[in-house]
């Protein structure tokens, strides 16, 4: 079984560097499959040897000390926190909590018995981030049904801000866009127009007659979020994290 | 739709199973022959190797399984809990001719039934059926232990592919039912959508055992 060459090692870092850039918990998450699958492709060498989460966890942890990234322990953190739990039950929260065990590894004394491998006080921490996400949940859920709300990302520059707004029903696009105008305090609002992440990954405007709820179908995870940009925005550069429904891992598009 | 399904007649059930056991009894070997159907053979090309998913149907009930893998080798027993908190079910392999991996399976129920209560249906499987020459743990021994820490018994061979289809179906049906016993308990009240997250319970110094909320009528 092979591991990661420094060739490969130098684009995981590139790649954890682009992660530690980018905003949003999912194209952070998406950016940590494209590592992760890396990983598996180096160690799956040999034909007849099938590569299981008892190569790879070690390999990750190789990899991930060979990128030396001190703040990836933050990194990791910010995604648990700010993923929606469909996510966290998905693909990208297995990896995700791969890398979170790889980091617990990398943590732990060599010599430690099996009871070490997990500082006491990051067991602390996981408990406390399960008690806090489980209860989140419990509580948000049923809002999902009665209340009438919307994550909105606004991106301007480098900045960028999400607030949750309300809305009631059959209200069209352009009513949630003054909205918006309002709470981003934009100037022109006519420059600004909202943005759904279509089920591709695409960012695509929403007419202005849109309603709503329709545009809820796109939405990922319990809460439908849409994204307030200005209207000449470049998209392909909002698109190229995300590519695909099944997201094609291959990634040489992430490269900058 | 999070881990612990949905009630309602349409909707679909969203379980998480995370497969414990140690290094060698093959239980890859077992999931990716309940997912591919496919035995020792170079496929992994993607990221399909530790995490899988599998779409059912059952008695017109849509259920979508997550399986997560673990690392089975003793040095990375201290990292399950980050794997199987918020479980529906877990599976438990041990391999028929190594006595050894019986008795990790063991420590594994020990500790889920500490660590989440009854919460979590268990499903003890004996792998490598096709050894049955080389057996070294009795099935007798097996079948009483499970009974006695509320799991059930199974068997099956990776490599003949049997019994993993009849595993996976008889758990999910298992996980159904507690998902719809919990959804009970709470009343189907409006502000009720289903998806109860259960984080792992913590137990300090009293294994205060579990809080029975996937029991029947006292919680809540």
């Amino acid at each position: 079984m092979g591991l990661l060459d420094a060739s490969g090692i130098s684009r995981a870092r590139r790649k954890l560097t682009l992660m530690a850039r980018t905003h949003s918990p999912i194209d952070k998450v998406l950016l940590l499959l494209q590592v992760c699958k890396r990983v598996y492709q180096s160690l799956d060498t040999q034909p007849e040897q099938e590569v299981t989460s008892e190569h790879f966890l070690p390999a990750l942890a190789y990899v991930l000390v060979c990128c030396n990234m001190p703040l990836l322990l933050l990194e990791v953190q910010y995604m648990m926190e700010l993923l929606e739990p469909s996510w966290l039950t998905g693909e990208g929260g297995y990896y995700l909590t791969s890398a979170y065990a790889s980091l617990c590894l990398i943590q732990s004394r060599p010599q430690a018995p099996p009871t070490g491998g997990m500082t006491s006080e990051a067991q602390e921490k996981l408990r406390e981030w399960s008690r806090r996400r489980g209860q989140e949940n419990i509580t948000h859920a049923p809002s999902n049904q009665n209340q009438r709300l919307v994550r909105v990302l606004y991106q301007e520059g480098g900045q960028s801000v999400v607030r949750t707004l309300q809305w009631v029903d059959g209200e069209p696009a352009s009513s949630l866009a003054l909205s918006c105008a309002t709470a981003f305090a934009v100037g022109q609002p006519h420059c600004y127009g909202l943005f759904c992440r279509a089920a591709g990954g695409e960012m695509k405007p929403l007419p202005p007659h849109a309603l709503i709820h329709e545009a809820h179908a796109h939405s990922i995870g319990s809460l439908p979020s849409l994204s307030y940009l200005r209207v000449d925005h470049d998209t392909g550069k909002v698109r190229r994290l995300t590519r695909g429904g099944a997201v094609d891992l291959g990634g040489s598009v992430c490269e900058e | 739709m999070a881990a612990g399904g949905a009630g309602g007649n349409n909707k679909t059930y969203s379980f998480k199973v995370v497969l414990l056991g140690e290094g060698c009894v093959g239980k890859t070997s077992l999931v990716l022959r309940y997912c591919e159907n496919k035995f020792n053979d170079k496929h992994i090309t993607t990221l399909q190797a530790s995490f899988l998913t599998k779409k059912l149907n059952i008695t017109g009930k849509r259920v979508n399984l997550a399986i997560w893998d673990t690392a089975g080798q003793e040095r990375f027993h201290a990292l399950g809990p980050i794997y199987y908190r918020d479980s529906n079910g877990a599976i438990l392999v041990y391999d028929i001719t190594d006595e050894d991996s019986f008795q990790k399976v063991k420590n594994w129920v020990k500790e889920l039934r500490k660590m989440l209560g009854n919460e979590i249906c268990l499903c003890i499987v004996g792998n490598k059926t096709d050894l049955e020459k080389e057996r070294h743990v009795s099935l007798e021994e097996a079948e009483g232990y499970a009974e006695s820490v509320g799991a059930k018994h199974y068997h099956s061979s990776a490599k003949l592919n049997k019994g993993i289809e009849e595993l996976f179906l008889d758990l999910c049906k298992r996980m159904m039912d507690m998902a719809q016993a919990e959804e009970r308990a709470k009343g189907n009240g409006a502000s009720q959508s289903g998806n109860v997250r259960r984080g792992v319970q913590i137990v300090d110094d009293e294994p205060q055992a579990a809080t029975p909320a996937g029991g029947c009528c006292s919680s809540g």
